[in-house]
């Protein structure tokens, strides 16, 4: 089985990028280039690691948060059917029928009170 | 004023008994059919053409009953009777079958009674459902 057969002329120019990158990165451009590149500025002198602040607070000018607010939140009135609904979330059978045979005496009696 | 005045007076705007208690004059099964029409009013909007009524019967018995006309243009019936015990509630519906409820039911029903008590107390007998007070027929002055 043979091996892919490589260009000759993509061979002498893949060497000449490998040269190129090899003497950059030695000197150190590579380094700079890519720090230009991807940010824009020396993050040697725009942060220290050794410390947890931030020394150019000019960067987050933009993001800061004090800009947002909490949105109220306004709680819907409840219904007299929902307050009680609630009060009885928690009574067991036994609870419950109290109340049933309560008010169920309850009734009649303000018939006869009219 | 002369008695005759005084008569014709009570006969156009009724008693002064009356008036205080408007109510006196309702027999009790004409007491219960206005409460059974705000008991019907507890479960939500009542569909066009069906009639609701819950009410309570005495002190050991509860009906709800409902009637509508279906698409047959058939009179559809059905009565649901609670009764009070000690022991639970029993629950008897068209008569046939016979159960204590209990958990979710049994909590939706005390639900439907505590606010038609609420209800009738207010709107009907004029009392404080809370202490069973007589409401005062004025309100309260405002600032």
């Amino acid at each position: 089985m043979s091996e892919t057969p490589i260009s000759p002329v993509l061979d002498k120019k893949s060497e000449q990028i490998a040269h190129n990158v090899q003497e950059r990165y030695s000197t150190g451009q590579i380094d700079r280039d890519f720090a230009q590149w991807e940010y824009g500025f020396d993050t040697e002198t725009q942060f220290n690691l050794e410390r947890d602040d931030v020394v150019n607070t000019e960067l987050w000018s933009d993001t800061t948060p004090t800009t947002i607010e909490a949105p109220a939140y306004v709680e819907a009135p409840k219904t007299r059917a929902q307050e009680v609904e609630e009060s009885y979330f928690y009574l067991d059978d036994k609870q419950l029928l109290h109340q049933a045979l309560g008010i169920s005496k309850a009734v009649p009696t303000m018939r006869r009170l009219v | 004023m002369s008695d005759m005045f005084k008569k014709a007076l009570s006969l156009l705007t009724g008693s002064p008994a009356d008036t205080t208690r408007p109510l006196k004059k309702l027999t009790e099964r004409e007491l219960i059919e206005l409460e059974a029409e705000i008991g019907g009013q507890l479960f939500g909007a009542i569909p066009a053409g069906h009639r609701r009524e819950f009410f309570c019967l005495d002190e050991h018995t509860w009906i709800w009953h409902e009637e509508w006309v279906d698409e047959n243009r058939q009179r559809q019936v059905t009565s649901t009777r609670y009764e009070i015990h000690d022991t639970g509630i029993l629950k008897a519906q068209d008569g046939k079958v016979y159960k204590f409820i209990e958990g979710a039911e049994l909590r939706n029903l005390v639900l439907a009674i505590r606010l038609y008590y609420e209800a009738v107390a207010r709107g009907i007998y004029r009392r404080d459902p809370m202490t069973g007070a007589p409401l005062s027929e004025t309100p309260p002055a405002t600032i």
